[in-house]
């Protein structure tokens, strides 16, 4: 220890033998920051980590110089996971004594494994994004990297904490107090890590937890197993079990066999069932584009054997008519024929089977002229045979050409009187009746209804 | 009960590996030795 004021050596004096200094209330100080320094090491051994930063620290406030305390500060940060804080704590104290220091020694065996360091910067770096991530909201991918940041540095304790409170904010409170017993188990006064866990145990509904059990003390249950507890878990392990490792065997290949069927049946069964499905299901979506395919074919098919058909049947129409039409002029030729011959009675027989819609207009014309000029010798030559015929007491062919006379000239009286008398002759009484009163009716006044009259009185 | 977003508000981001040289620069190392000095100074500037 040096003087405060002449910077020599002290003694046990309580003053400076070179300056004359009272240096008994420095002393004093140095002892109060060595006693804060014991206080520290005290909490240490015992691992009451969080006290023992704090005797420490207030060791360095009394004395900064005091490098056994500034090396187990940086020692406990080191063991709480804040290697930064342990590493800026050994350089000052490397700086305050460089010799003989043992700061001097972790920074060597930190310094020694780079690799190791690196991965203590790499779980920072993904502790602050752990961070990131809870200030976004993103618990989820917070936990999944706190989760990793923990298995690769287990003393990371705040680490815990956090995963503690975001498995508390889940209501996992199972995990939470399992990540909690990690802190306690590190630093066992942690004072966020303690009210945590009061805030767990006044959810749940609980009394305090009593102190954990030793995790290695064993407990004997009942005489054939003991039981132990490690981490969270309490483990009942049978003792003097005997070793029944070839019938583990067979049972082990048995179950083995049945999982692997069950593995078939649920998982690769459904698994080729659903790609038959799915290629039945493709095969049958083309089968159904081909049935599409097809009946538009045929639709299309069906619409131009209707338009065939009905230009196939106007055809026939048409040649039909064509063929009325040839028939037509043949008759109308063959009556011109007859006509030239004289044969007024066949010309007119064959005009009379022409339909004069199916013939041209000149036809029509031809037609006309011809009928005018047949008509009228026919119906002078029907007259004429019908008569001699009635006069020769042939009634029947008498009513044939008499008939046909007053058919084609309903005006001749004569026609008309000899034909109800040759129907009267030929006995016909119902058609001379007829025929007698449509004398008198058409007639009245003339001497042939006077007959007719007479006549029909008679029959 | 917790209040998760007061809680979650407390904790800071950790220091990073190559930030020592910074600690260790800003760190505050007056301690009561130097307040004592400082002290004493003045008083024999006074006298």
């Amino acid at each position: 220890m040096k003087c405060f004021n002449c910077g020599a050596e002290l003694t046990a004096l309580d003053y400076c033998g070179k300056c004359g200094a009272d240096v008994s209330r420095y002393c004093r100080l140095f002892q109060t920051s060595n006693a804060y320094y014991n206080e520290g090491l005290e909490k240490a051994r015992v691992r009451d980590l969080s006290g023992a930063v704090i005797s420490l620290r207030q060791s360095l406030k009394i004395n900064k110089k005091n490098t056994d305390a500034r090396n187990l500060l940086g020692l406990v940060q080191f063991e709480m996971g804040e290697v930064v804080e342990a590493l800026s704590q050994w350089v000052l104290s490397r700086n305050f004594q460089k010799e003989d220091n043992l700061a001097s020694y972790y920074i060597e065996e930190i310094q020694k494994n780079p690799a190791r360091l690196s991965a203590i910067n790499t779980t920072i770096k993904k502790y602050n994004q752990s961070l990131f991530y809870c200030e976004q909201g993103s618990y989820d991918l917070a936990v999944i990297q706190l989760k990793k940041i923990l298995s690769t540095n287990r003393n990371l304790i705040k680490g815990h904490q956090l995963l503690a409170l975001l498995y508390m904010k889940m209501d996992d409170y199972g995990r939470a107090r399992s990540e909690l017993d990690m802190v306690i188990e590190i630093d066992n006064s942690n004072t966020r890590a303690l009210r945590y866990l009061k805030e767990l145990d006044d959810a749940e509904g609980k009394q305090p937890r009593r102190k954990a059990p030793n995790p290695k003390e064993e407990v004997q249950v009942g005489k054939d197993s003991i039981a132990y507890v490690s981490g969270n878990e309490t483990i009942i392990q049978p003792i003097g079990v005997k070793d029944n490792t070839g019938l583990h065997s067979v049972i082990n290949v048995a179950i083995g066999l049945a999982i692997g069927v069950a593995v078939m049946w649920f998982l690769i069964m459904p698994a080729q069932q659903q790609l038959k499905s799915a290629e039945l299901n493709e095969a049958v979506a083309e089968y159904s584009d081909q049935l599409e395919s097809k009946t538009a074919a045929l639709s299309s098919l069906q619409s131009e054997m209707d338009t065939l058909k009905a230009e196939s049947e106007a055809a026939v129409k048409a040649a039909g008519e064509a063929a009325d039409k040839l028939a037509s002029q043949e008759e109308l030729l063959k009556a011109y024929r007859l006509f030239t011959e004289t044969d007024m009675a066949g010309a007119l027989e064959q005009l009379e089977q022409i339909d004069k819609e199916t013939l041209t207009d000149d036809g029509k014309v031809i037609y006309d002229s011809l009928f005018a000029q047949v008509g009228e010798e026919a119906i002078k030559d029907l007259y004429k045979a019908g008569y001699d015929a009635y006069r020769a007491r042939e009634y029947e062919t008498a009513v044939e050409n008499l008939q046909r006379c007053y058919d084609l000239n309903n005006e001749n009286q004569d026609a008309l009187y000899f034909l109800a008398r040759s129907y009267h002759g030929a006995g016909d009484t119902e058609h001379a009746k007829q025929y007698y009163q449509k004398i008198v009716d058409e007639f009245p006044g003339t001497k042939i209804a006077t007959d007719a009259a007479r006549f029909m009185a008679g029959i | 009960m917790l209040d998760f977003e007061e809680e979650l508000k407390k904790f800071r981001p950790s220091l990073e590996i190559d930030q020592v040289e910074d600690t260790v620069y800003n760190n505050n190392l007056s301690d009561v030795t130097d307040l004592m000095d400082e002290m004493l100074r003045e008083m024999k500037e006074h006298q």
